[in-house]
């Protein structure tokens, strides 16, 4: 007969194993003009507003979505380094929709958009176009829609990057079968300051030696570039 | 009424984004929902804003909007009947 105790062990056991068999595969980062992949930087443009900058990767990346053209600001940042992150690394994940989750945070929320919103408001007629990105996570529902995504998605807002609860909860979400991979990261925005790290988790391919999904790792990637 | 038609394309393409989309591209008939440029109900929303902004024309009745918003045409036909 088996104790509780005993129990509890290998409980613990079999839930530190699931959590050791999530690693990161790879990851984008775009910011003060340049935008990299996996330590590969793929376009360095300085001097241009961000308006500029992001039509010049869009440009220079050889995307083709005339959506992009109508999204604000926040949702052109985190578009652009999710194509980067899952065209430039052959990341389809279309085959398993509903097993890909999204999560993601920042610290100024959409307040970009909202103070756009609130000066056209102020002077007439408010563009129905712009209202419509008035909240945080409209940037999560333009990266499914583009790459067909349909699992768990969140996006958090907090003072800082909280690496620890973020790679706490998107383990969270692995553990209990919710997710078989995840984009997780940070899409900050406000006025000409811009910073999106995005990453990709994904249970371990047997034989790969991509880093576990801790807090540890995440923070190095995000601290490399 | 060539003016008007002209005017109203550049000035769809500056109000909806549609910066891959040069004027001379949109034919007067071409539907622009769905199956022709492709707007949404967005863009609809977007479409009686310019209406309000450049015509200061408001669309009486948001029923009339498929059938006002259908092509170049009937906006600038709407126009035309509204404008005073």
């Amino acid at each position: 007969m088996i104790s509780q105790g005993y129990l509890q062990i290998i409980k613990f056991v079999t839930l530190f194993q699931l959590l050791m068999n999530v690693v990161v595969s790879h990851y984008s980062r775009i910011r003060n003009g340049k935008v990299v992949s996996d330590n590969e930087l793929l376009f360095n443009i300085q001097g241009k507003t961000f308006d500029q900058f992001s039509e010049s990767v869009y440009r220079q990346a050889g995307i083709q979505y005339p959506k992009f053209h109508k999204m604000d600001h926040l949702s052109k940042l985190g578009f652009l380094a999710a194509d980067i992150l899952l065209k430039n690394n052959n990341l389809d994940i279309k085959a398993d929709p509903y097993q890909t989750g999204v999560i993601l945070s920042n610290h100024s929320s959409s307040l970009d958009t909202d103070i756009r919103y609130y000066n056209m408001a102020h002077k007439g007629i408010a563009s129905p176009a712009v209202f419509v990105y008035s909240l945080p996570n409209i940037v999560i529902g333009e990266i499914c829609i583009r790459h067909g995504i349909k699992g768990e998605n969140n996006f958090f807002i907090s003072d800082h990057y909280d690496i620890p609860s973020q790679v706490d909860y998107i383990n969270h979400l692995f553990n209990t079968g919710v997710i078989e991979s995840c984009i997780g990261g940070w899409v900050e925005l406000i006025n000409e300051t811009y910073d999106a790290f995005l990453y990709y988790a994904v249970k371990e391919i047997a034989g790969s030696q991509f880093p576990q999904h801790t807090p540890e790792s995440i923070i190095k990637l995000y601290h490399s570039n | 009424m060539t003016e008007l038609k002209e005017n109203l394309k550049r000035q769809i393409i500056e109000q909806l984004n549609l910066k891959d989309i040069k004027p001379e591209e949109i034919g007067d008939d071409q539907p622009l929902f769905v199956e022709g440029l492709g707007l949404d109900s967005i863009d609809a929303l977007e479409l009686i804003v310019l209406l309000q902004q450049h015509y200061g024309i408001k669309l009486a009745k948001a029923e009339d909007g498929p059938m006002v918003f259908k092509s170049v045409n009937t906006i600038a036909d709407y126009i035309l009947a509204h404008k005073q």
